[in-house]
């Protein structure tokens, strides 16, 4: 059994863009099944188990959230080394951006992202995008299969 | 020589021959053989005639013999008499001898020659016998014996038989001459004729020959006279050397350009020319080269120092020519001064490379601005987005606690964290439309006002608007960017007319041939604005009204002045305050250049 099933696994430099996002997820019950990590490197880490996360249980999280821009990996480079990797293509991933620009969101496509959201400016926009994400992958669109 | 030619010559000097043989060597021949005939006929004459007087000389001398007996007989002892017999005698033998040679061909006449010889002998013998008698004073028998004329008649007799042949003979020679004269005659009479036609046709081919040769003498005169005027009337430095490269011939504009204001450089060798500009050894001996070897020179650029011009780049062509009539070979020189042409090209690479480095300059300008509408793009929203969340936050958190004006105070806050995400998108969208690429097709005017009339219409609150829509043209632009424009230009007019009863809209277009461009014109009865501002109009952010009377970003126009200059157009406006507004925007009637547009 996997324990990360219904996790979110969230990549965000910003804190409070991070808070917020987790207080949505909150409001729909998901607050404990975030995971919350820095940026794309540590979102990496965590999905192969290494570093500071060499020990945490074994399996992948039911979406991976990436912020856009991020330090050291921003969201497109983590999408593409997803991708690439045969054991973790599957994952379904979300990527968030501040941004509408075009050539952002074509690359978002062609790197197979699952989902490119624009974060809207008002809140209660941003609680209602974010939770209709967690719902669809953590129970809407549960895997028939696990890693 | 191509062979047929030479064929022809074959021939040609044969016919010639032919003709030399018939005109001289048959007349001749012909000559040659009536000298003869007339040879022979004078020949037999004179036979005829040496015959006759050797008779006549022997007859002669035998009747002197003949009558000095006689005398003797009537006056013996005279003296003289008997001193005359014998000479005569001798002239007799010589006769009979030539006789006998004159007739030694003729064996007829010989005989009779002979018959004659032998009566004369006899005569002789008889007269001898009439002088013994006499001697011996036998007078009488001498007498009788000098009466008896026998031997005398019978000599007569063969005599004129000898001379009757001869005469015969002759005459029938002097026929024979007469019919061969005829036959001559003839002949020579045909000859000649031929001879004339003949002669008539050497003077004929002669005559064409030489008018040949004069007709190709004017053709090459003239010909000669063409090229020399070509020579004058190019512009070009042109010049012929001969092989010790002395200038034999040049034309006005190379006399010009070495030699402006000195005598005729025709004859001067040519590194004395132009103060030294052709001494360059090298040069020269390339063009000894041309002469000597053939050679053929292309565009060899040269640089030369010209007097009273300066230094000048210069290209070389050069020819050689071969002489005529085994006269040395020469070498046609061209030249052609580029100096200007690589002036030019040198500013041309210069003005080039600037236009790269602007180029470069705008390229990096064009890149930093997208960097820097990409970090507003990103990093300018999380601020505003966490404003307005945290103040939405706070007023849940103080919930009933807090005081009205506070709560206000909040909104004001959120709010403008909310105009100024708008703004921020309306900034990106303009900066969007000077970056991103047009793509050009036809797009039907008619259509595309049509869909944003019809979006305006259903966004009207107030009074519908009245529009005036005439054809409108198909141009090539790009249909999104397009779209823009006449949704700004429309909205604007709806916006500023929407007070007016009832709202009026003009849309039309005229074409303009001589510019080619197509000039469309929006007119609505609005509040419009003061001329005085109209600069202000187009600017990024300017408005001309209240926001709170008008909402907007003041950034429409903005954006309608960069879609109509990316398409090659221009806009401008015209306002009377009260009475509405006129926007004239041009775009070009045909495919221009540059899918790109311009730098923004």
């Amino acid at each position: 059994m996997n324990p990360w099933l219904h996790t979110v696994l969230l990549a965000e430099d910003a804190d409070l863009d991070a808070e917020l996002t987790m207080d949505a997820l909150a409001e729909i019950g998901l607050a404990q099944h975030v995971v919350h990590v820095g940026d794309g490197a540590e979102a990496l880490d965590w999905l192969y188990r290494r570093g500071r996360y060499s020990d945490r249980p074994a399996g992948l999280p039911a979406v991976a959230l990436l912020d856009l821009k991020m330090p050291r990996l921003d969201g497109l480079q983590t999408l593409e080394a997803i991708r690439s990797d045969p054991a973790l293509r599957h994952l379904p991933v979300v990527i968030f951006s501040s941004s509408r620009e075009q050539r952002d969101i074509e690359r978002g496509w062609a790197l197979g992202v699952n989902a490119y959201v624009v974060k809207p400016v008002d809140v209660d926009e941003f609680s209602a995008t974010i939770q209709s994400l967690g719902h669809f992958w953590t129970e809407l669109n549960e895997r028939a299969y696990d890693c | 020589m191509p062979p047929i030619i030479h064929a022809r010559d074959t021939l040609r000097l044969a016919l010639q021959l032919v003709a030399i043989a018939l005109v001289v060597g048959v007349p001749w021949l012909q000559y040659m053989r009536m000298l003869d005939a007339m040879t022979q006929s004078q020949e037999s004459v004179s036979h005829a005639a040496d015959m006759i007087s050797t008779i006549s000389t022997i007859n002669r001398n035998l009747s002197d013999i003949d009558s000095s007996v006689v005398w003797l007989a009537l006056f013996p002892g005279r003296p003289g008499l008997i001193e005359q017999i014998e000479p005569a005698r001798e002239s007799i033998r010589a006769g009979i001898a030539e006789l006998a040679r004159l007739t030694d061909d003729e064996p007829a006449q010989g005989a009779r020659a002979a018959s004659y010889a032998a009566l004369i002998d006899a005569r002789q013998s008889e007269l001898d016998h009439a002088v013994q008698l006499i001697e011996r004073r036998e007078i009488s028998v001498a007498r009788e014996l000098l009466s008896n004329r026998e031997t005398t008649r019978q000599l007569r007799g063969i005599s004129a038989e000898l001379r009757d042949f001869e005469l015969q003979a002759l005459g029938e020679g002097r026929s024979e001459a007469h019919s061969s004269r005829k036959h001559y005659i003839v002949i020579g009479t045909a000859f000649a004729t031929g001879q004339l036609v003949l002669l008539a046709m050497i003077v004929g081919l002669s005559e064409r020959q030489y008018r040949r040769r004069l007709q190709l003498e004017t053709r090459s005169a003239y010909e000669r006279e063409q090229a020399n005027l070509i020579l004058r009337t190019i512009r070009k430095p042109i010049a012929m050397l001969d092989q010790n490269l002395r200038v034999e011939m040049r034309n006005p504009a190379f006399q010009k350009l070495y030699a402006s204001d000195q005598p005729d450089i025709t004859g001067a060798p040519i590194e004395t020319i132009g103060n030294g500009a052709w001494s360059n050894a090298a040069v020269l001996q390339i063009l000894r080269d041309v002469i000597a070897l053939d050679k053929e020179l292309w565009d060899y650029e040269l640089q030369q120092d010209i007097p009273g011009i300066g230094p000048r780049i210069i290209t070389l062509n050069a020819r050689r020519m071969p002489g005529s009539n085994g006269q040395a070979d020469h070498v046609i020189i061209g030249l052609n001064d580029i100096t200007v042409a690589r002036t030019a090209e040198g500013q041309i690479r210069e003005l080039n490379d600037i236009l790269n480095q602007r180029v470069t300059e705008v390229s990096e300008a064009n890149r930093e601005l997208e960097a820097f509408s990409y970090t507003v793009s990103h990093d300018l929203r999380a601020p505003l987005r966490h404003i307005v969340a945290y103040a939405l936050k706070l007023e849940r958190e103080l919930g009933d606690t807090m005081s009205s004006r506070s709560r206000e105070h909040l909104d004001v806050i959120a709010e403008s964290a909310r105009r100024m995400d708008r703004l921020i998108d309306a900034m990106l969208q303009h900066s969007r439309l000077g970056r991103g690429d047009l793509h050009r097709a036809a797009v039907d005017m008619d259509r595309l006002v049509d869909e944003v009339r019809s979006m305006i219409d259903a966004d009207t609150e107030g009074t519908p608007v009245e529009w005036q829509i005439d054809r409108l043209p198909v141009v090539h632009g790009d249909a999104s960017t397009l779209r823009l424009l006449w949704q700004n230009l429309l909205g604007n007019a709806a916006k500023y007319s929407a007070h007016s009863e009832p709202p009026r809209i003009e849309v039309s277009c005229r074409h303009d041939i001589e510019r080619h461009e197509y000039v469309f014109r929006v007119a609505d009865n609005g509040v419009g604005f003061e001329m005085a501002y109209a600069d202000k109009l187009f600017g990024m952010f300017q408005r001309l009204h209240s926001e709170k009377e008008f909402p907007g970003h003041g950034i429409g126009l903005a954006n309608v002045r960069r879609v109509v200059a990316r398409h090659g157009g221009r806009i401008w406006a015209t306002s009377t305050p009260g009475e509405g507004a006129v926007f004239h925007f041009t775009l070009p009637d045909r495919v221009i250049g540059s899918p790109e547009g311009e730098p923004s």
